[in-house]
């Protein structure tokens, strides 16, 4: 970490793992120093203030630094405001910093990070497969592990984009691979089953973009895990993806370009150029009209006395994705 | 005081005996909402209470629901009257009047009272306290039990008059036009008028009525979001729901205007509409006009019977009807 030029350092996020690992780091960094640690959740402004204002009882001049944890959960006002300014910069004797668990910052929070020091954990988004990849790399390296090839992309998808568990997996993995340090693909078999969760909104992405046998999958795992109740986050999600299918489909049927469509949508344009417009190309606009009003009376079935809901929904899936 | 309530003279004719004393069964007061069932009972009880002085005070109180001879039981914002609330009515049901000779309930909601508390209300309606009367408000009898019904008197208010909705209405609008669309969209019911009058849901009429402009264009992006536009109107999903239903009964107004607009023109609910209802009417055809309100019709009854998706009902009914 680079020499502090404030006693403030906002720390902010939703890596909650690169997060307590950095603290743990800045707490081993920092071990001469008083550490006092508090939650946001349990206090007021007022109370933070005069926590920062006061001296540790035993102090002989090494110093404090107070970690505010969720810090997300206080909402500071003017109190805190005019002790941050009347505050000199250069004394950083004690020191203050805020652990933000949230990607948005509060203001109070943002404006603290622009007078200190600002570092932010945010997990690569689930488009960002080069980023997690890179990620796993690095943990690997960490670990003083070598990654044959395909092996990152292998352990992304039994464990997805969790960087807590791919840790975890790979210090298990560390005892079995040989001097060499060179993980295989039967190490990680070996070591890790797939905790990828299945979401209700994956079953309709596999079914819109025509992978039956995955969107068969995915439904039959979901079923086993969460049982008919499902059904209706299925059907939810589908009516979801039809909606911005047939607004792209016949934004593309009018020559639009995929910036028309991703402004329609108000989604990012890599996002619907890679995932939306493919799937869009692969339906009519008038069979997604049609199985718009599949789903709608497949809405009206299961929430109503039909027998066999499952069985309704794995035909809605098989019929799209058909 | 009874005096003051208008258009609904069979009702008043009963009330006047219950104010003379002449009827103390349980009376079930049935109609439309807004057509002024809860008004006059309210105002036949000042009668009781006041013995016919409208500068009483208890005529204040009953005004202000806090006279301790009337209790007023109701469902309001659409839940269900509980057994617990009915337990209530029937302990303090045998206990003697405060002030008057006479002490009143009135149930706002028979046809919302669970089955459970329906049940133990029975023994009491069947024979009542003495001094003790019943007065249920329904807006419709086929949803009150029949055992219920069967124990009291059956007074139906009929629905308003457009005439006496739109004079009513002339007190806040100065427009007469604007006062006669609000009287037609309200369904012949004075306090719906009143409710869309207050809530300016005009607004929300010619949303739905741009549905129509957009759709007949087929552009089923524009389509989605003037669907998503009602929303604006309110914060809540329920109030978005509700607006929604709205909007589809404004929506099966205009196409029936659209019907009757060669045939009768002064006819129609729409009246401010009048030449973009010809215009838009030529353009759609009979023929898809007939397909639209086919559509409508049906969302609403699926709404009716089952809690669904109603956007995406709607969205589909609509993007299907127009495409045909």
């Amino acid at each position: 970490m680079a020499k502090l030029s404030s006693p403030f350092i906002v720390i902010s996020g939703d890596d909650d793992f690169s997060q307590d690992r950095y603290i743990a780091y800045r707490k081993t960094a920092w071990k001469k120093r008083h550490i006092t640690l508090r939650d946001g959740a349990d206090m007021s402004e007022v109370d933070l203030v005069n926590l920062c204002e006061t001296e540790p009882i035993f102090d002989e001049g090494q110093g404090r630094v107070i970690f505010l944890d969720n810090a997300q959960e206080l909402k500071c006002g003017k109190v805190w405001s005019e002790y941050v300014d009347k505050r000199n910069p250069a004394n950083l004797s004690n020191l203050f910093l805020a652990i933000v668990r949230d990607a948005k910052m509060p203001a109070c929070w943002s404006s603290l990070a622009k007078k200190g020091t600002s570092v932010a954990f945010m997990k690569p988004r689930p488009w960002e497969s080069k980023k997690i990849l890179d990620g796993i790399d690095d943990e690997a390296e960490g670990l003083k592990l070598k990654l044959d090839l395909g092996v990152a992309d292998l352990i992304y998808r039994l464990l997805g984009n969790n960087l807590r568990s791919v840790v975890n997996e790979l210090t298990k993995v560390s005892y079995l691979v040989g001097p060499d340090r060179l993980v295989r693909k039967e190490h990680v078999v070996k070591v890790m089953v797939s905790s990828v969760e299945i979401e209700p909104h994956q079953v309709m992405e596999a079914a819109f973009g025509k992978n039956k046998k995955l969107a068969q999958n995915r439904l039959s795992k979901l079923f086993k895990l969460s049982g008919d109740p499902v059904c209706i986050p299925i059907v939810v999600s589908g009516l979801h993806q039809v909606e911005k299918l047939l607004i792209a489909r016949q934004i593309l049927d009018q020559d639009g370009s995929v910036a028309d469509v991703a402004i329609r949508l108000g989604i990012h344009e890599y996002v619907c150029k890679i995932n939306i417009v493919p799937t869009a190309q692969k339906h009519t606009a008038k069979a997604l009209l049609g199985h718009m009003n599949n789903l709608c009376k497949l809405d009206f079935q299961i929430k109503g006395a039909a027998r066999s809901k499952r069985t309704l929904v794995e035909l809605a899936v098989l019929a799209i994705a058909a | 005081m009874l005096s003051k309530v208008r258009g609904q003279d069979e009702a008043v004719a009963y009330l006047s005996r219950v104010v003379s004393g002449q009827l103390t069964s349980p009376l079930l007061l049935v109609g439309g909402e807004g057509v002024g069932r809860r008004f006059s009972a309210l105002e036949a009880i000042k009668d009781v209470f006041s013995g016919g002085d409208p500068e009483s005070n208890f005529c204040l109180q009953v005004d202000r629901r806090l006279h301790p001879d009337l209790t007023l039981v109701s469902s309001d914002g659409g839940r269900d009257i509980g057994i617990e609330a009915i337990r209530e009515v029937i302990r303090t049901a045998y206990d003697c009047p405060m002030f008057s000779d006479r002490k009143f309930y009135v149930l706002d909601g028979a046809d919302r009272l669970t089955i459970p508390a329906a049940n133990a209300l029975l023994k009491t309606l069947e024979e009542p306290p003495g001094r003790t009367q019943f007065i249920l408000l329904a807006e419709s009898s086929e949803q009150v039990i029949p055992t219920i019904r069967s124990r009291c008197g059956t007074v139906r208010y009929k629905g308003l008059s457009e005439e006496f909705i739109a004079e009513s209405l002339r007190e806040f609008i100065p427009d007469p036009l604007i006062a006669l669309v609000y009287a037609r969209l309200s369904n012949r019911s004075l306090g719906r008028a009143l409710r869309f009058f207050g809530a300016n849901q005009l607004n929300l009429r010619n949303k739905a009525f741009n549905l129509i402009r957009v759709g007949i264009e087929r552009d089923m992006s524009l389509l989605f979001s003037s669907v998503d536009d009602l929303k604006k109107e309110s914060d809540t999903k329920d109030t978005f729901e509700s607006d929604i239903r709205l909007a589809l009964h404004f929506l099966e107004h205009i196409l029936y205007d659209m019907i009757l607009l060669p045939y009768n023109p002064s006819g129609i609910a729409n009246l401010d509409l009048r030449e973009d209802l010809g215009l838009l009417g030529r353009r759609l055809g009979p023929a898809r006009i007939r397909v639209l309100l086919q559509a409508i019709n049906r969302v609403q009854h699926t709404a009716s019977i089952s809690k669904i998706q109603l956007v995406f009902h709607v969205k589909a009914a609509l993007g299907t009807a127009f495409s045909e």
